[in-house]
């Protein structure tokens, strides 16, 4: 059977002007290594879709079985200024969870 | 010193008002901190007060104040919150006022410094793309993250009551820590400390349960009456984060190593007025029954400059939508998206969105056809240019594809906020107390 990273993390999405951040982080420390070797910032960034432009920085975080992306999306498009339905695009992170492992 | 407890009852300015009450009638606090200051909200602030010089402040203050003056005149509990907004002093005016009607002693103190409107070059390139401040609208606001040697100045003060404009979010607590513990602010990794329990709490009920829940992966018990976070804090700066007993959420190793990480560019530099802090070794140890003690953060240097906020009008934004249900609604969502882009000038920045909805009952339980909801946004450099697309998503009612319902049109000014850096030593903070009575409640 297949295994999704919803099955193995909760992620949480924050904005900073039009950066967006995305920490995943393993219920099981266990399946840390697992995370890391899959969650690319390439990968992370085809499953985030267009509203993401680039992906500046991805950080391992083995203390916090964690892994936090950094991305950028359009200049304009920041919490006071966007023109999405949501605005500070909370929303973001929560596509990773189809990731298959 | 023993443990200094600090709680946070409000982590931006539309938080829920009865948990702040709880935590001071239950909380045995030193410090209660009420952060309700977004980057946005100093803005919109500023741009009130230049409308009524008296105004500014933040638009809960009164609710909140009424409900927590009694509780925490029957204590020692000392509040500090930044719901002075744009205008600190008369935040404490209305608030010593509120205190005065309520028959309460108290002292309200306010800090001020942090505009710098006047203090900033508009010439100078914003950070965030290079160019000069002033190409991108006209300025309503510019106000400088403040730290803790500025909100020490008022902490040292009588007043338990403590109320400022732009102070950045983890220094709101960190200034209490430092004055209760008596710590050395040149000590950067008990800054660095201090500054980790900060931002843990700053966001309230988001690190004890709140934004957390996925059922059923992730089930949050009693969320409905989920208690706001308080952390004991040791002299060497490690801390336990908790709630009060009987609460609903949780406080686990995973809802505060969401928090740790929330907002976070850069985990081996978090910049903040008081320091630049390495939050990639910190530990989070869950030691049950909602407790989770974290340490371990290490300390670089405190920066040379302070981030300033720089609000400016950058014009109207108008959104507007309409729904279709039933066979073919996606098809004509995508007419009625047509419609507008044919009937609004070219060169308009139009964003559409058609998304597919299925309605559910929340009664009944049961499913609605499915149809989709057409949203359009966009910006004008006027009312009247935003007016104009609002008038035509209205206009799709006779005028457009068939079975249109459930127009909702809404224009609003947008101040956007871009930033710069002012040096520490040109700001000057100035604390003034009053006391009960000495203002009015409004």
């Amino acid at each position: 059977m297949s295994r999704f990273l919803g099955d193995i993390a909760h992620v949480r999405t924050g904005d900073k002007g039009s950066l967006t951040t995305i920490s995943v982080t393993c219920y099981n420390a266990d399946d840390y290594a697992l995370l890391a070797g899959h969650l690319t910032s390439e990968l992370a960034g085809r499953y985030l879709g267009k509203r993401i432009v680039a992906i500046e920085e991805r950080f391992e975080l083995p203390q916090i079985a964690t892994v936090l992306l950094v991305c950028r999306r359009q200049a304009k498009d920041t919490v006071n200024t966007s023109l999405y339905l949501d605005r500070h695009g909370k929303t973001l992170g929560s596509a990773l969870y189809d990731i298959e492992l | 010193m023993t443990n200094v407890r600090i709680g946070c009852g409000a982590g931006f300015a539309g938080d829920r008002l009865p948990p702040a009450l709880d935590l001071l009638e239950r909380g045995e606090l030193d410090y209660l901190v009420l952060e309700c200051l977004a980057e946005r909200t100093i803005a919109d602030a500023q741009a009130r007060r230049l409308l009524d010089p008296d105004a500014g402040f933040d638009p809960l203050l009164e609710k909140r104040m009424r409900q927590l003056l009694p509780a925490l005149a029957r204590g020692q509990t000392r509040l500090i919150s930044n719901m002075g907004a744009a205008n600190p002093e008369r935040a404490a005016l209305v608030t010593a006022g509120i205190a005065g009607e309520l028959g309460i002693a108290v002292q309200v103190a306010a800090l001020t410094g942090d505009d710098v409107l006047t203090l900033i070059d508009p010439a100078t390139p914003a950070i965030d793309d290079g160019l000069p401040l002033e190409a991108h609208g006209e300025i309503v606001s510019a106000n400088a993250y403040l730290g803790i040697e500025h909100l020490l100045g008022a902490m040292r003060t009588d007043a338990q009551v403590v109320l400022t404009g732009r102070v950045a979010d983890p220094s709101l607590f960190l200034a209490p820590l430092v004055l209760a513990h008596q710590w050395d602010i040149g000590d950067f990794d008990l800054m660095a400390r201090g500054t980790v329990v900060g931002h843990l709490l700053e966001c309230g009920p988001q690190v004890s349960g709140g934004y957390f829940a996925d059922p059923p992966l992730r089930e949050v018990p009693g969320l409905a009456d989920v208690g706001y976070p308080l952390a004991e804090v040791a002299a060497d700066g490690s801390a336990v984060v908790t709630k009060l007993c009987d609460t609903g959420g949780m406080v686990t190793r995973h809802t505060v190593i969401e928090q740790l990480m929330y907002e976070i560019t850069d985990p081996h530099g978090y910049v903040t007025p008081d320091v630049v802090a390495d939050f990639s070794g910190v530990s989070v140890v869950d030691e049950g029954d909602d407790r989770v003690r974290v340490g371990g953060a290490r300390g670089l240097h405190h920066p040379e400059q302070l981030k300033v906020s720089v609000g400016y009008r950058e014009g109207f934004t108008c959104e507007g939508e309409i729904s279709y249900a039933g066979r073919g609604a996606t098809e004509r969502g995508r007419l009625a998206c047509e419609l507008l882009t044919r009937r609004l000038p070219a060169g308009l920045d139009l964003h559409l969105e058609v998304t597919k909805v299925k309605t559910l009952d929340p009664v009944g339980g049961r499913w609605g056809e499915p149809g989709c909801r057409v949203r359009v946004a966009s910006r004008a450099v006027n009312r009247a240019g935003a007016e104009q697309v609002a008038e035509e998503v209205l206009a799709l009612y006779t005028t457009g594809p068939a079975g249109g319902g459930g127009v909702r049109t809404r224009i609003e000014e947008t101040i956007g906020v871009i930033s710069t850096r002012i040096p520490r030593d040109a700001i000057v903070p100035r604390v003034s107390v009053v006391s009960s009575g000495q203002g009015d409640p409004r």
